[in-house]
């Protein structure tokens, strides 16, 4: 036990401090990014997938076909693939953007799959009702759709957004100075297992929590009504 | 002098990297019911048990909830020795994969008790079905309906999540593409090769997932 | 359903044949000395290659050298970090002019990039306990020993030819090999020993012994780039002759390795 209140000393120290909260930062700040990022990419595709608005059945497909790979592959072959296709082009990009743009895919792919089930949970008639009124597609889509399907779609999505951060432990594996990379390098120099990674836990679970439960909050609070 | 794509060097190894997706298959299959177990577990603790044994359970789900796999896994690997519990990477992965599954699969086991309402339960008593009946043709199907989607798609993340144990050497399909990669260092075809097998996997499985749903419990939404 | 999986199935056909060369990318010694930096990919999970010192920044044998080449380039050093899937596609690929971290060179490796001539021997020995009772690398051929190794590379198909019977257990990195074998996983561990005393510091408590296997031969790594930039390697091999003449590179690996290379690296003035 004194060992172990000896190690704790050391490793508080100043540069170790200040490694790990950049660690969190770039954790944080990668999550961010690439949910962003992935957000507007997968309302993109699921509005390009809506038939009413979309008539060019190709680029309906390619949506489609885009949404039903990228769900399909698992982080890490992403996160691989995505390194080495930048390597095959011969593009000179920091490893950060690689890791984001993988976080990007698997959001995109995500988004577009839950806003198209938030779309089409709005019953058909509201669009024919909103054609009647001579209304045009997009028109409909901004005023009469989308204020009523974000209710369905914003609790899923930051359920998901938990999902991405949790995923971007992955991301260590390009040697990206993420929590769980932090915790490799400060074990390799000879701190305990149980420190590191108990250490990063816990920063995990302080980035995480409040997410899942502002998920729980929008999902009480947006549930439309009868639902519930 | 430029990278080009040769698949030629990869090809031979086509099967090698099918076994690795049965070990995948296989791993999934395991993790999938011993976390469905442990949910069933968590969920009827959290539903019908005392007060006391709510809070581990809670806490439990909570933290496996909002903490990652990987460190997790990591965790189990390399500090669990120090307790005297050494398992070996394989069972560390499932070990792993199975209590992070079973913290999701908690969530879903509940909204599936919670479905049951009352009057449903009211209504077969005053049929004059038996227990045993009320059971056989009220509960269980409803339930099964409720579950059948959310249990599918934690079966495909499941699938897609074993590829974690390539960073602990385990030799399934991405670790093989690992093996292939320090092989032949056709990195871009081997993880595209990779990719087209989970793809598959799952899309195979989405399949006939939907025509299971489809056909026994009458439900038209897609799976995964 | 059907009709996704046919469509999906066109599409992906499109996408592979539609795949694009990539373009090239190569940096030779005059577009090095005229961008004013040299781009050297350094993998710090090898201590003490590369490591990470108490202020968390990266320092090693590799960053020693790297630094001592650009400085008689007269460029400025700009480090990359290449972890080990990646490094060889890395600089295959043109992303980093020159890769370091135990590049051994084998034929398989000089397929896909180019190699300098040596700047240090790696030899090979079997890493284990005090308590452990085999003394050559033939004792580890037996059912009842469980090998820790690191996946990939020359050591693990040599183990598979000449020790069918032992276990494998194959792990991810040197880091996690380690750490495998101070927990008892396996009884031991067949690979490069040379920097075994550094790394195994960290493990006090427990009695290592290490058992150079000569029979298995030695490797020699160099400075790997991308195939066919002949200007940068010709460069490097004097550059090399002269740190190798002048003790440079005896002096740096004994302040990192904390004694001196077990097989000196033989230097001739002809590459």
């Amino acid at each position: 036990m004194r060992e172990f209140m000896d190690e704790v000393s050391r490793f508080l120290s100043y540069y170790d401090l200040i490694f790990i909260g950049r660690a969190f930062l770039y954790t944080a700040l990668l999550s961010l990014v690439g949910s962003c990022c992935g957000f507007v990419v997968g309302c993109g595709l699921a509005i390009v997938r809506i038939r009413r608005l979309v008539p060019f059945a190709p680029l309906r497909w390619l949506a489609t076909a885009y949404v039903e790979i990228f769900r399909r592959i698992p982080f890490l072959v992403k996160l691989m693939l995505v390194l080495f296709t930048f390597q095959f082009m011969g593009v000179d990009v920091p490893m950060f953007v690689i890791a984001a743009i993988t976080v990007a895919l698997a959001a995109s792919a995500f988004c577009a799959e839950n806003i198209r089930a938030g779309l089409e949970s709005i019953h058909v008639t509201q669009w024919e009702a909103a054609e009647a009124l001579n209304m045009g597609g997009f028109s409909i889509l901004w005023r009469v759709v989308l204020p009523q399907a974000w209710r369905v779609i914003i609790p899923p999505s930051m359920t998901y957004s938990v999902g991405l951060v949790k995923s971007t432990a992955i991301a260590s594996q390009l040697g990206v100075p993420e929590l769980t990379y932090a915790a490799k390098v400060l074990n390799q120099r000879g701190f305990s297992v149980v420190l590191c990674f108990g250490t990063i836990l816990v920063l995990y679970f302080i980035l995480c929590w409040p997410l899942t439960l502002l998920a729980a909050y929008l999902e009480k609070r947006l549930a439309p009504p009868g639902h519930r | 002098m430029s990278y080009t794509v040769q698949f030629s060097q990869v090809t031979p190894y086509m099967g090698y990297l099918a076994g690795g997706a049965c070990l995948s298959l296989q791993m999934a299959a395991i993790s999938f019911f011993a976390g469905g177990t442990v949910g069933l577990a968590c969920a009827s603790v959290l539903e019908y048990g005392p007060a006391w044994a709510r809070w581990p359970v809670k806490a439990y789900v909570v933290f496996f909830l909002n903490t990652p796999l990987l460190v997790q896994i990591f965790f189990f690997y390399f500090a669990l020795p120090d307790v005297g519990i050494m398992l070996g990477s394989e069972q560390a992965v499932l070990v792993g994969m199975s209590l992070n599954a079973g913290s999701y699969l908690t969530e879903i086991m509940r909204t599936g008790f919670r479905v049951l309402r009352r009057s449903e339960l009211e209504a077969a008593e005053t049929l004059g079905f038996t227990r045993l009946q009320t059971i056989r043709h009220v509960i269980w199907p409803h339930i099964c309906k409720v579950l059948f989607l959310p249990l599918s798609n934690q079966y495909i993340i499941l699938t897609l999540t074993t590829s974690i144990a390539a960073i602990f050497g385990v030799e399934e399909l991405t670790g093989r593409a690992y093996n292939v990669n320090s092989q032949t260092f056709r990195s871009l075809e081997v993880f595209l090769i990779a990719a087209l097998y989970y793809v598959g996997l799952t899309f195979v499985a989405s399949i006939m997932l939907h025509m299971v749903g489809y056909h026994v419990f009458g439900i038209r939404r897609k799976v995964f | 359903m059907l009709g996704i999986m046919v469509r999906l199935a066109c599409l992906v056909g499109i996408m592979f044949v539609a795949l694009p060369a990539g373009p090239a990318w190569a940096r030779s010694l005059d577009e090095i000395l005229h961008a004013g930096t040299i781009r050297v990919g350094i993998n710090p999970t090898l201590p003490p290659l590369a490591l990470f010192d108490e202020k968390n920044e990266l320092v090693g044998f590799d960053v020693d050298l790297a630094q001592e080449v650009a400085s008689k380039l007269g460029v400025k050093l700009e480090i990359v970090q290449v972890s080990a899937p990646d490094r060889v596609p890395f600089v295959a690929s043109g992303r980093v002019d020159v890769v370091l971290g135990g590049m051994t060179r084998d034929t398989l490796r000089a397929k896909v990039i180019d190699f300098s001539v040596p700047i240090n021997s790696e030899n090979y020995g079997i890493i284990t306990r005090e308590d452990k009772s085999f003394s050559k690398l033939s004792d580890l051929d037996n059912d009842n020993i469980t090998l820790v190794q690191v996946r990939g590379g020359a050591v693990i198909s040599f183990i598979q030819k000449n020790l069918p019977k032992a276990h494998l257990i194959l792990l991810d990195n040197y880091n996690d090999r380690d750490r495998a074998l101070a927990q008892g996983r396996g009884d031991a561990s067949f690979d490069r020993i040379d920097s075994m005393e550094y790394r195994l510091k960290i493990f006090p408590a427990i009695k290592w012994k290490i058992i150079p296997s000569p029979e298995f031969g030695v490797t020699y790594s160099g400075f790997g780039m991308e195939k066919g930039n002949y200007s940068l390697r010709d460069w490097l091999n004097i550059a090399l002759y002269e740190l190798h003449t002048s003790g440079m590179i005896e002096t740096l690996w004994e302040k990192w390795f904390l004694r001196p290379m077990d097989t000196k690296v033989p230097v001739t003035p002809y590459f």
